[in-house]
């Protein structure tokens, strides 16, 4: 039998909060991350709004010479990683632990900043630090050298999957006895004028809301930030009485082979369906989704669809949420921050609504807690990311474990 | 105005490789070979020739662009807005 895979600490920040407190306080009030950009003029931009970490003080711990060091993104992992960590109490010292970051764009704040010095301002030297700030491993070396960690270490990129990918990687090395240990999750810090233009020029942003699976949603809202998680094995969490925060049951990758921008119904379906069975559950078990639910009118669609044909009769009792609505699409840390804040609500008693909800959509006709968290006894989730490039990744989560 | 056309229909002909003879005011864009992709890579030639902005969003039902003439004439309207003009 496989060994079992269970987290045991959870560490987060976006623009809802920075800890798991805060952010679990902004699910269960439906509050919004999402305001006018502060970080640079955002004048000549269509959408002009982010879900932005307004203002990041980096965890206790992170100094100005580490800060100096690390891109933002890379920043914002860190501190996520020193918060699961320390909620996770495990020594994780050695080479049976495995550090797996994911992240879409890497170091865009950095590149941003130091090219426009060079292109724009004529500057005739770069920060000296451009390299190790741009290198897109350097979340993960940094917490390997925090924390002492001797085994595998890398960098997922694989757009908006790339967190959940991480922490299924880690799960998977962790059930095959690779490792005994993972620090997994995603980060990402592309608001800068030069990608949010990028971004615009594939018309799918939103200029004022989003509002996901409503019928008047006008695209999608990118935002910032990261979460990690700690793995262990099961039996090691329960030996050395550690808090086990959430099992992970069973987790699915797939590729579309279909388009590189446009969602596919059949790659959205099969990863559903491979997640289910690598986790043994049936359709009528899983009792919330945290949706991919991007607000566009593409995505959106084409999840609720995959959603009707994968549970078919059990949609009536499924509930099925997009927190982006709140923290925004924050792109390569997505799925692990959809991961840790399913496990905060749930394991507060609720689940966390799509704020921003005016109108049914026929085409998403499901229901998607709107406007308001609702009490809720849930423990068994899926948390999906369906990402460009084609490249799915589901996670099936239970957070009260036999 | 015929210079508009004529420099849409060369836009568009650029993208409809197979079908370069047989571009003009009437064609439909989906029989020219042409996806939503196309259309956005379209309209940001289209909108960097003319520097004008046109209304465009993956996300809402409209405006379509069916036909060639479609975008002439949004074109057009773009222009005679100097306002829209970025």
């Amino acid at each position: 039998m496989a060994r079992r895979v269970v987290i045991t600490g959870l560490g987060i920040h976006c623009a809802i909060g920075s800890g798991c407190n805060t952010v679990a306080e902004a699910l269960a009030q439906g509050r919004s991350g999402v305001a006018p950009i502060q970080g640079f003029d955002p004048a000549g931009l269509k959408s002009p709004i982010a879900a932005e970490i307004a203002d990041f003080v980096p965890a206790a711990g992170l100094t100005a010479k580490h800060l100096s060091l690390l891109d933002r993104h890379a920043a914002f992992a860190a501190s996520a990683a020193i918060e699961a960590v320390d909620n996770a109490g495990a020594d994780l010292a050695g080479d049976r632990t495995a550090v797996i970051i994911g992240t879409g764009g890497a170091s865009l704040s950095t590149l941003d900043q130091e090219y426009f010095r060079l292109y724009g301002q004529a500057a005739t030297r770069l920060h000296p630090f451009t390299v190790p700030r741009i290198m897109a491993n350097a979340a993960a070396s940094h917490i390997t050298i925090r924390y002492g960690i001797t085994g595998p270490s890398f960098t997922i990129s694989s757009a908006c999957s790339s967190g959940a990918h991480a922490i299924g990687l880690g799960y998977q090395m962790i059930q095959a006895g690779l490792v005994d240990q993972a620090i997994v999750g995603g980060a990402e810090a592309g608001l800068t004028f030069g990608n949010l233009k990028a971004w615009e020029g594939l018309k799918v942003m939103a200029p004022r809301y989003c509002r996901p699976f409503s019928a008047d949603r006008e695209g999608m809202v990118m935002g910032e930030g990261a979460a990690v998680v700690v793995l262990e094995t099961l039996t090691a969490a329960q030996n050395r009485t550690g808090p086990v925060r959430a099992e992970i049951r069973g987790f699915a990758m797939t590729s579309d082979a279909h388009d590189p921008v446009h969602p596919s119904l059949d790659g959205a379906k099969q990863v559903l369906r491979q997640c289910l069975a690598d986790a043994d559950l049936q359709a009528g078990d899983i009792e919330y989704i945290n949706a991919h639910g991007t607000g566009t009118g593409a995505n959106d669609a084409v999840e609720a669809q995959a959603i009707h044909s994968v549970f078919g009769n059990h949609v009536d009792g499924l509930a099925i949420s997009s927190t982006k609505s709140m923290h925004g699409h924050t792109l390569g840390a997505a799925g692990a921050i959809e991961c840790v804040v399913t496990i905060l609500a749930l394991e507060r008693g609720f689940l966390p609504p799509t704020i921003n909800f005016t109108t049914a959509d026929p085409d998403c006709a499901l229901d998607v807690v709107p406007n308001a968290a609702r009490p809720c006894t849930a423990s068994r989730a899926l948390s999906t990311s369906f990402a460009f490039g084609g490249s799915n990744a589901v996670l099936a989560l239970d957070l009260d474990p036999d | 105005m015929a210079d508009i056309e004529q420099t849409v229909i060369d836009i568009i002909r650029a993208k409809a490789e197979d079908h370069q003879g047989s571009v003009d005011r009437q064609s439909v864009l989906t029989e020219l070979g042409l996806d939503s992709l196309d259309a956005i890579e379209i309209i940001f030639e289209i909108e960097t020739a003319f520097s004008i902005d046109v209304p465009y969003s993956h996300n809402d039902a409209g405006p379509e662009f069916e036909t060639v003439a479609d975008v002439v004439d949004a074109v057009t309207t773009a222009l005679a807005k100097p306002s829209q003009a970025v």
